[in-house]
Parts: C-alpha cells; sequence; structure tokens
C-alpha cells in the first residue's frame, strides 16, 4: 500500500504556529511546577523505544544506522548494556518487560516496577501528566511488546496508535480548543466551567473517601480506588480547569512556543486497529514513507505536547519489541539500498540474518527518531531558562535486543537533563541496563537501586553519565 | 502462579499437566493451610463492565448509549477470557475521560429528565428537594439507599452549582454526572472491615451481586424490594430471584452469548474473509439456544449439532438449508458439539504457534483449567532451529509429532498438543478438510494426555466422537466447567483456596442435571457467593 494521503500532516503544519493554544492547555502551563526555582523548566523523562534493536558493530558510530542520529552526537551519551531478560513469554516477550524498567517481569505481561519515567513522576510530580503513543503494530504474543510505560504496580499502558487520538488525549476533546482566554471567557462558559468543576471535586472527594482509615474497604480494593483516583488527577486540569489554575499561572497569554494546529487527520494506512499473534503473517504491509508520514505525526505532536508542558513523562514508539511492519518500497541509505520486502523485518532480515538489509531498516528507524529529536530541538522555542525542550526533558533511547535477538549489546542514549548528564559519544560494553537506569534516576536526585526489588544484580558502573 | 512453582519444583518441570489453579485476584493465601472445606474468597471491588455499565443506565435511567459511545471505554485485560474479572481491570486517564464524557451524555439526554421528573416530587432548588434528588438518584445509582454521610457531598454539590447560578435542570446533570463517575456507581462494592473471619453479605450488596451476575445490570424493582424485606439472606428468598431472573429468556440468551464470546475468544478474531460476524453469531446462537433450553454443558461436548449459515454450512461440508442460523444433526458425520462450532474452532485457533498449539493450549487453558507457562528465553535459539529444519510441505502434525520427539519440547506440549490431533481435518475458521495444502492426509484421531485424563496412562481417541465422549465423562472438566461458570457468575477469578468448594459445586451441580439453571441456583445459594472474608 502506497498511496499517501499528505493532508493530514500538512494541515498540521501548516496550522502549526498560527492558532493559540486553548484555554485548558494554558492552564496545564500554569500548573504548580514540582519543584525548582520559578523559571525552571519542569522535571521531564521521555523514553524512546525501537524495536528489533541496533547492531552493535555500529552503535559507536554515527557513519552506520545511527548516521540520522549524528547532529544529536554531543548531546548525547551512548551506551551498550546487557539487557535483563525475563522468563515468562518467548523472545520480546521476556525483554518487553525489561526495558526501561530494569527489574525482572512478574509475568508474561507484568513488569516487575514502573518505568523510569513512572518513578520519576512517581517521585517527584504525582500529577505530571503521561503521554504513551507511537506506531506499532505487532502485539502478537504478549501485549507487553507494546507496553513501554508501566505503573508500580507492573501494569502497563498501552500506547494511542491514532495520531488524531493523541491530539485528542493531550489538547483535549472534553474541552475543546478554541476556548477563549480566561479574560475574555463567555460568562456562561465560565459558569459552566465551574459547575463542571465542582463536580469533579465532588468525584475525587468520593474517591478519596474511600481511601481512609474509615474506608470499609480493605488494602486491595483500596488499592483499585486510589488507582483511579490517581488517573483522575492525571487529567483533572483537562477535564475541569479550576479558577486558580486558569489564573494563578504565570502563562496567561499566547505563549509563542504553545501554538497548535487543527486536529489531525490520520493518514490512510493500513488498519490501525490491527494487530498479529504470528510472527509476520496478519501483520499489515506498508510503504516506508507512509510509516514516516505516520510517525512524523506522532513525533510533532509528542513535541509540542512537551513544549506546551501538557506531558512530562511516557514514552513515544517506533514499532513494538519484535516488531512486524511489513515496510515495501525502496530505500536508499548508507550509499546502499533495499528493497523492503513486503513482509515481516523481523522474519526476514533478523531470522534471516540479513544484516546489510537489517542496518538499513535501523537507517530507517533512526532517520524516525531523529525526527522527533529535532522537533524538541528546534530552537525558535526555548524554555523560560534559554534551553530547548531537548536540552532540559532528560530523553532516553532504547530497544531490546543487540544483534538478532542477543540480550547482550542492546543500544541506549541518553540526552538532554538539564545539564545534569555528561554528553558526547562514548560506549561502555560492560554494564547491565540496570546500572543506566539507576544512575538516569541519580541525575534527578533518586537513589531508587534500580533492579534490587527483583534481585538483578549491577554489572557495571554508569556513573560517568553523571555530569 | 505460587502453584506453578510449586509443581515445577516438585516434578522438576513447570508443565505438570495437572491443574494450575488461576493466579487469584485477592491478596495472598500465604502458606496457611486450606481447610477442607476450602476458603472464603478476599473481597476486591469490581469495576462495572462495558456492557454492565450500559445496561445499568439503561435499565436504571431509561439512557440508551449508542455503540461509539460505549466504545469510549477501554476494554480490560480478560482473566481467563472473561474481560469482567475484577483482577484484570486497571483503570487509566482513558478509562476516567470516558466516563466523564459518558456522564456528560447521560444527563444530557431527555430520559435522565424524564426519569427524575417521574420520581421526584419537587422541581427547584431548594435544600429540600436536592435532598429528595439526590435519595432518588443515589438509590438507584448506588444501588442501596443512601445514609446520612453518603447523601451530604451531593446535597453539598447541589448547593455549590446553585450558588454558581444554575438552575433546576443544570444542578440535576452536576448530581446526576457526580453520581455516575463516583465508586459508588462505577464499582461493585462490598463492607470488607466489618466482622471477624468471614461475613455474609448484606441484602443490599446481595441484590447487586445477584442482578449482575443474571441480569449484566443493576438490581430491578423486585430485587430492590426482597433487599429492602431483607429476604436475601435466606437462601430460599435467593431461590425465587432466581427463578424470577432465569425466565428472562432473551436476558439469559444475552449472558449466555457473553460467556461464549469470552470462553472461546472471539471477541478478537480477526475478519480477514469477513466471515467473522457469521463465526460469532452462529457459535452464540448454537450456545444461547441449549443454555436456554435447560441441556447439561458437559453434554454438549458431544451433542453431534451445529449451527451454521448458509456458508459455514458449505465450509462445514453439509448441505445448507438456506443463508440464515439453521441447526443440523452431524451426528453421523462425527461432528457437532460445543468445541466443533466453526466459531469455537476459530477461537481456539486465534493464538501463536500453530494450529495444534494453539489448540492445544486452548483446550488444556479452556476445558482442564491447566495452565503452561510460555516456553522459556533459553529455548528461543532451539526453537528457531527446529522451525528451519522442518520441511516447507511438512503438515502441522507432521511438525508436532517431530516435536514430542525433542525431550525439551516434549516437556510440555506433550502435555496438550495431543488433545488437538484430532481438530486437524478443521481449518482455522473450521471449514472442513481431508487434506492440507500440501496434500498431506489429515486424520482424526489422538489422545489424552495421562495428567489429564486421570489414568495411569494417556488414553487414545479415534475421533473427535470419542474425545468429546472422554472430556464429558472426565471430573476434571466437570469441575473446570462449573469453575468457569463460577467466575463469569461472580465476576471474579477462583484461587486454589476455593477448589474444595468448586469441586462440591460441580458434583451438585451434575446431581442436579449440569444445567447452566443448576450451576445457578448451586452457586448463588452457596457460601462462596454469599460470604467474604472479612480482611484490614
Amino acid at each position: 500500500m502506497s498511496a499517501k494521503k499528505k493532508s493530514g500532516r500538512r494541515a498540521f503544519l501548516r496550522g502549526a504556529g498560527t492558532v493559540a493554544i486553548g484555554l485548558p492547555f494554558l492552564a496545564e502551563l500554569a500548573k504548580p511546577r514540582a519543584k525548582g526555582a520559578p523559571g525552571d523548566p519542569p522535571e521531564r523523562l521521555v523514553t524512546v523505544f525501537f524495536g528489533l534493536g541496533l547492531d552493535p558493530s555500529w552503535q559507536r558510530d554515527f557513519d552506520g544506522p545511527l548516521q540520522p542520529l549524528a547532529p544529536f552526537a554531543d548531546k548525547m551519551a551512548t551506551f551498550s548494556t546487557s539487557m535483563e531478560q525475563g522468563h515468562a513469554g518467548g523472545a520480546h516477550c521476556n525483554t518487553s518487560t525489561v526495558v526501561f524498567v530494569g527489574e525482572r517481569q512478574r509475568d508474561t505481561n507484568v513488569a516487575g516496577g514502573a518505568s523510569l519515567d513512572q518513578i520519576l513522576r512517581n517521585a517527584v510530580d504525582p500529577g505530571g501528566a503521561t503521554l504513551a503513543s507511537g506506531l506499532w503494530w505487532r502485539r502478537g504474543a504478549c501485549d507487553a511488546q507494546a507496553l513501554r510505560v508501566y505503573n508500580p504496580d507492573g501494569s502497563g499502558r498501552p500506547p494511542i496508535k491514532r495520531p488524531s487520538e493523541v491530539f485528542d488525549t493531550v489538547f483535549g476533546s472534553v474541552m475543546p480548543p478554541d476556548t477563549p482566554p480566561p479574560a475574555m471567557e463567555d460568562p456562561a462558559a465560565r459558569r459552566a466551567r465551574r459547575i463542571r468543576r465542582s463536580v469533579l471535586d465532588t468525584v475525587m472527594e468520593q474517591y478519596r473517601s474511600l481511601q481512609g482509615e474509615r474506608s470499609p474497604l480493605g488494602v486491595e480494593s483500596k488499592r483499585k480506588i486510589t488507582q483511579h483516583l490517581a488517573s483522575i488527577r492525571e487529567i483533572e486540569t483537562q477535564l475541569a480547569p479550576a479558577d486558580e489554575m486558569i489564573e494563578g499561572g504565570e502563562h496567561g497569554e499566547e505563549t509563542p512556543s504553545c501554538m497548535i494546529g487543527e486536529r489531525p487527520r490520520d493518514p490512510d494506512i493500513a488498519d490501525y486497529d490491527r494487530f498479529t499473534y504470528g510472527t509476520g503473517s496478519g501483520a499489515p504491509t506498508i510503504h516506508h514513507e507512509d510509516v514516516r508520514e505516520v510517525f512524523s505525526l506522532h513525533a510533532q505532536l509528542y513535541a509540542l505536547a512537551l513544549r506546551c508542558d501538557l506531558v512530562r513523562f511516557g514514552n513515544l514508539m517506533f514499532e513494538s519489541a519484535g516488531g512486524h511492519m511489513n515496510l515495501e518500497g525502496t530505500y536508499s541509505a548508507l550509499g546502499g539500498s533495499t528493497n523492503f520486502p513486503g513482509d515481516s523485518q523481523h522474519d526476514s532480515y533478523f531470522h534471516g540474518d540479513q544484516p546489510h538489509h537489517a542496518r538499513l531498516y535501523q537507517h530507517f528507524a533512526m532517520s524516525c527518531v531523529a525526527e522527533f529529536l529535532a522537533a524538541l530541538d528546534d530552537p525558535d522555542f526555548r524554555e523560560d531558562n534559554g534551553g530547548t525542550v531537548l536540552e532540559n526533558a532528560t530523553i532516553v533511547l532504547g530497544t531490546e535486543y543487540g544483534w538478532n535477538h542477543s540480550k547482550q549489546d542492546v543500544f541506549h542514549a541518553v540526552l538532554g537533563g538539564r545539564g545534569r548528564f555528561r554528553r558526547g559519544s562514548y560506549v561502555d560494553r560492560h554494564m547491565n541496563c540496570v546500572d543506566l537506569y539507576d544512575t538516569i534516576l541519580q541525575g534527578h536526585g533518586l537513589d531508587v537501586g534500580v533492579g534490587r526489588a527483583t534481585g538483578v544484580e549491577p554489572e557495571g558502573d554508569a556513573s560517568v553519565l553523571l555530569a | 502462579m505460587r502453584w506453578l512453582v510449586l509443581f515445577g519444583l516438585l516434578l522438576g518441570s513447570a508443565c505438570s499437566g495437572l491443574i494450575m489453579p488461576p493466579a487469584g485476584d485477592g491478596p495472598d493465601d500465604d502458606d496457611e493451610r486450606i481447610p477442607p472445606e476450602g476458603r472464603a474468597l478476599a473481597p476486591l471491588a469490581r469495576r462495572l463492565h462495558p456492557q454492565e455499565y450500559a445496561n445499568t443506565v439503561r435499565d436504571v435511567l431509561g439512557v440508551t448509549l449508542t455503540a461509539d459511545e460505549l466504545a469510549r471505554l477501554p476494554v480490560d485485560r480478560p482473566v481467563r477470557g472473561f474481560a469482567h474479572v475484577a483482577s484484570g481491570q486497571t483503570v487509566l486517564p482513558d478509562h476516567v475521560r470516558a466516563y466523564a464524557a459518558l456522564a456528560d451524555a447521560i444527563v444530557a439526554r431527555p430520559a435522565f429528565a424524564e426519569f427524575l421528573a417521574a420520581r421526584v416530587g419537587c422541581d427547584d432548588t431548594s435544600p429540600a428537594c436536592a435532598r429528595e434528588l439526590v435519595d432518588v438518584l443515589g438509590e438507584a445509582l448506588f444501588r442501596r439507599p443512601l445514609e446520612d454521610a453518603s447523601r451530604a457531598p451531593f446535597v453539598a454539590l447541589h448547593a455549590e452549582v446553585v450558588e454558581l447560578g444554575a438552575d433546576v435542570a443544570e444542578a440535576r446533570a452536576a448530581v446526576g454526572a457526580a453520581m455516575l463517575q463516583s465508586p459508588g456507581f462505577l464499582y461493585l462494592l462490598q463492607d470488607e472491615r466489618t466482622g471477624e473471619g468471614t461475613r455474609a453479605l448484606d441484602d443490599w450488596e446481595m441484590a447487586s451481586q445477584i442482578s449482575y451476575a443474571l441480569r449484566a445490570s443493576a438490581p430491578d424493582e423486585e430485587l430492590r424490594r426482597a433487599a429492602a424485606a431483607g429476604e436475601l439472606q435466606d437462601p430460599a428468598g435467593i431461590e425465587r430471584q432466581i427463578d424470577r431472573l432465569l425466565a428472562d429468556d432473551a436476558r439469559l440468551r444475552e449472558l449466555a452469548a457473553r460467556f461464549l464470546r469470552d470462553w472461546a475468544r472471539l471477541e478478537s478474531l480477526p475478519d480477514d474473509d469477513g466471515l467473522r460476524a457469521e463465526l460469532v453469531d452462529a457459535a452464540s446462537a448454537y450456545y444461547a439456544e441449549r443454555l436456554a433450553r435447560g441441556e447439561d454443558l458437559l453434554g454438549l461436548l458431544g451433542d453431534g449439532q451445529v449451527v451454521l449459515t448458509g456458508e459455514l454450512a458449505r465450509r462445514y461440508g453439509v448441505e445448507s438449508r438456506g443463508e440464515g442460523l439453521e441447526s443440523y444433526d452431524v451426528a453421523e458425520l462425527g461432528r457437532g458439539g460445543l468445541l466443533l462450532q466453526p466459531g469455537v474452532i476459530a477461537g481456539m485457533t486465534n493464538a501463536d504457534g500453530g494450529e495444534i498449539v494453539a489448540r492445544g493450549l486452548f483446550l488444556q487453558t479452556q476445558v482442564f483449567c491447566g495452565e503452561t507457562p510460555d516456553p522459556p528465553a533459553s529455548l528461543q535459539e532451539a526453537i528457531d532451529e527446529f522451525v528451519a529444519e522442518q520441511p516447507a510441505d511438512a503438515s502441522d502434525r507432521q511438525i508436532a509429532e517431530a516435536r514430542l520427539e525433542r525431550a525439551q519440547c516434549a516437556r510440555c506440549h506433550a502435555q496438550f498438543d495431543p488433545l488437538a490431533y484430532g481438530f486437524e481435518r478443521f481449518d482455522h475458521r473450521g471449514a472442513y478438510r481431508t487434506m492440507d495444502e500440501h496434500g498431506n492426509e489429515l486424520g482424526t484421531d489422538g489422545w489424552v494426555p495421562l495428567a489429564l485424563a486421570g489414568e495411569e496412562a494417556d488414553v487414545p481417541y479415534a475421533d473427535l466422537s470419542e474425545l468429546a465422549g472422554l472430556l464429558s465423562g472426565n471430573a476434571r472438566v466437570q469441575r473446570c466447567w462449573t469453575e468457569q461458570q463460577a467466575e463469569m457468575l461472580l465476576g471474579r477469578a477462583l484461587e486454589d483456596a476455593q477448589a474444595p468448594q468448586v469441586a462440591a459445586l460441580s458434583e451438585e451441580v451434575a446431581a442436579a442435571g449440569g444445567t447452566y439453571q443448576d450451576h445457578v441456583r448451586a452457586l448463588l445459594t452457596h457460601d462462596l457467593f454469599r460470604r467474604r472474608q472479612v480482611v484490614e
């Protein structure tokens, strides 16, 4: 399928910079910051996942599959780590619950703990909004293949596949983005919003009342109620911002860095809702240019969400673990080309042990990831401290394997972090993913001991990452 | 999972093939010995399944939600196939957003205002009228009369929005929207901490539990009357309600169809050939009709009947009697029965690993309530090598037999693959064939592994009729069927601590006739349904 309808992305990009973001989003901007001095950018940590791994032969340099990331080489630290593998589920399932988590899995679809982004969120900003989105089809042998954001109880958040749903989720469908700014708010609309807030306050109090000592519920039921309340808190300003959330912040007017266009139309590609159980068969065949178009929308939307401070934590996914988009079309890079075979990259290139073609596939994946990084690093959109989102937020790139299902030499990279982390590329081949994950959190002032909860032993020292 | 490890230690393998009670959804039982009579279920709040949500607002408020509106609610993770089981539920912001949007949609419907107009004896914004409004809505949506502490927040909300300038309709909508998003509506809550040891559910809790089990909806007027009269502590009072509710044929068929869709994994069937709806509808119709007729459920395994559309009949190898759903007697062909409905075959094949593996695991899990762990990661290379070695024109059975010759594979596959051998004449959509695409002859024989058969040796079967006979006479299959009916009715995953009660119920049901109605009567009057542990 190569027929492309570009209007979705074009419309979105055409709109960028032309329409002021709506009231509920300004409300998000005005939320009290988690910590730090006024004007400090908030604590943010977003992971970026790409399935199927990266050839270890090319993890040191930027003249192979990593070439698209070369513009960011002096802004990142790269690592090759070993990946802890669980025991439940086959290949891909057993690493899926470990990437960005570090703990051993509890079950096939249950991680051993929270993902990095959620650990930081729970520690410094429990109300910080989370977004899990991206492009993926293989759900396959286990749901976890498409899960990269995990809650403390090991349950995962499925990523949103349709760009339009990302837009609705982040930029609000309950309160449309054409809501006027507070000073110009229509009295009737203002009253409706306040009523709505009163309703939400009552609802939240209902959940709170079941958490206390006098609750009739036991521990397990309380846990469910607590989880429900946490989910309300996460989006409460989207559902019904309170007056002080709107009027009390410093961003009461249009912010140039936070402008959105119209709701994007989902490019017309294979069924977004489709997923496969097996390896390859049944997965959609998609022209690589169509894939790029969809992922570009995801990348732009995610970057905008971070820029607008509507999202602080989460994951952007370029194909799930064991990915099975059946790419077609000729792809040229690195002085060569490959005809994507129209069947599974996983089967043809990795099980088929064709490193040359796999390398070009990985180059394609990195070129998509680079688009996200470029959007974050847009110099036209600087935050209060003068830095770009890429410089201020912590971005962790990672994958599931080294070469062809090997748990060794699994590529990771760390970018940004507002000066917490050293930049410049280097590779340490003697560490476990938990060493790196733990160090990233240490950079944020957290001494979590990733892996300890489930007995994963550290193997190396990633402290060189810390500035 | 605890049992899985235990058996693994005992037998040197995680693949014992013995019944592995599913991971329970209550607190761990620690190492306390399970008493001979079993242990009461630990309490656990259960959120309404989307269909229960829709039924409730329809039956209580008269508001019918559209499929598009309902589709806003994320689907919960099924536990052993059942999507309404409490332990599979998690709440994400998507749920919250959907509940908010649905609440707004419901209170904006004329039916909502009409419901209140018919029941609230005043029409103003006074505190007295607010109190009446809250009592009426609260009892309807929270499924029990409100106490002062439960009433107060909503009366306060009413006053608050009136102060903001809300008129009568707006204030009522605000109270309704708040209640529809509150835990008292969205969750089936019980008093979990009063008393010591175990406690009997009170009448209102019983009314809700009975109603959601048999109506997938809130208690109707008669159930509420019975609860108010204290009749639901008495088995005779419960049986009166059971008889009344089971007489609702339409609701019974709806529940039966839902059970089959969940049990046979029909919801996730692909539709590549455009037959999904026919497969689901035919299988659901087969099961619902026989359940409603009060047939012995285990007897369905070998009843020689099948429900087909015209297209399905042609694919099944029988002469079509029309394009609509028709029941066919195919006993002479050695086909028919619950497991040989084309939709059920499609459902059991709708998983990883090839037809035999998928079907074998389904039969082990859904028919025997067994469990097999996923292959360990350390075997992946060996699996890849094995797959690469198989001739391109080998049949699925030939590959399976080769697999059993490898000890590390056979350890698990021997426990379930042979169950499925006899199904190979049916393709992944239930179409009948005698040769596969490579020209290999397909057989009908196999065996029930000894651990599942409960015998000292594997028990062979020559064809699927024989297999059906073996299954319907198998005590473990009988217990498993009872266990799954109980899980469906309770919305809970049972654990090993409830195995004694399941065994007793299974015998009671078999003695009574083995029908769905027998299951309902036995379970709903049993302590497994009526009592819960008291927890901290």
